[in-house]
């Protein structure tokens, strides 16, 4: 039973939910006709290019740490009761790790 | 059976989004009317969309403008297929009444293809609602029976054009021109 709870499982399965959501859009869905601006970014049907974007990443760090330690929050939280402590230990570090790299300057 | 089930849902709830192309305010007010709860286009699964990528109907007033031209075909090709356009009030049919004016290229079809055309200055919400209705009569028999309900109960004649109606009123209006 533990192996249906296992990330690894859940993780898989969630793909498979996905890809079948995907797979039934696309049955029931037209053929896609790719025509002039259809694949262009939406902008209130002005005609913009990717590099007219200003890009501000002052915020990036931010959020990065946070999806960081969501993540190993995660995996903590699902980590199975037959996990060695040394392993959570580890996994811990490596965080920290990237933390202090993503700080560094 | 998901061919029907794909038309069921197309015909029940198709979204909507607004797009004025150079309206005077009055058709986009009345737009507004029809989705409220006296015309309530809302009962027929009619939602209000922000964004034409989320939308099955564009409802597009005005006269098309030189400006705004690209702008309505680009939006018209960024929203999903199967797509249909309603061309709402005499400024979206025609250009009239400022059309020839010097920045005016006529009506909507003069830059993307129409499905349905409600002329009306502007055009009344009943007659927006009635342009919907009809439109879903292409894809959904209930709504085709509601339309026959509703021409055999009063005149709706000039209410709502298809584009072969329309094409044979245009052509009736060239030959009064002489
Ligand atoms: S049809 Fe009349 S109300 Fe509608 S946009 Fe044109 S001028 Fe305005």
């Amino acid at each position: 039973m533990t192996v249906l709870y296992h990330p690894a499982t859940v993780f898989a399965l969630s793909l498979l939910c996905g890809w079948a959501v995907y797979l039934f859009g696309r049955a029931l869905a037209p053929a896609s006709r790719v025509i002039g601006g259809k694949l262009k970014t939406y902008a209130c049907g002005e005609n913009v290019e990717a590099d007219s974007f200003p890009t501000a990443y002052h915020l990036y760090h931010a959020a990065f740490i946070f999806t960081l330690l969501d993540v190993m929050a995660l995996v903590l939280g699902t980590v199975t009761g037959t996990a060695i402590v040394w392993m959570v230990a580890a996994y811990l570090l490596v965080g920290l790790v990237a933390i202090i790299i993503l700080f560094k300057d | 059976m998901l061919d029907g089930l794909v038309k069921w849902a197309r015909a029940k709830s198709p979204w909507v989004c607004h797009l004025n192309c150079g309206s005077c305010n009055g058709c986009d007010i009345e737009i507004v009317a029809a989705l409220m709860p006296r015309f309530d286009l809302e009962r027929f699964g009619v939602l209000l969309e922000g964004s034409p990528r989320h939308a099955d109907v564009l409802l597009a007033t005005g006269p098309v403008t030189r400006q705004i031209k690209d702008r309505v075909i680009r939006i018209y090709e960024q929203m999903a297929d199967p797509k249909f356009v309603i061309a709402i009030g005499t400024c979206g049919v025609s250009g009239a009444p400022f059309y020839p004016g010097y920045n005016i290229l006529g009506g909507v079809d003069t830059a993307i293809p129409v499905d349905m055309y409600v002329p009306g200055c502007p055009a009344r919400p009943d007659a927006i609602s009635y342009g919907v209705l009809k439109l879903l009569a292409t894809l959904d028999p209930q709504a085709e029976k509601l339309v026959q309900e509703i021409e055999a109960r009063g005149d709706t004649r000039g209410l709502v054009y298809t584009p072969e109606q329309m094409a044979e009123q245009r052509e009736d209006t060239e030959a009064a021109r002489g």
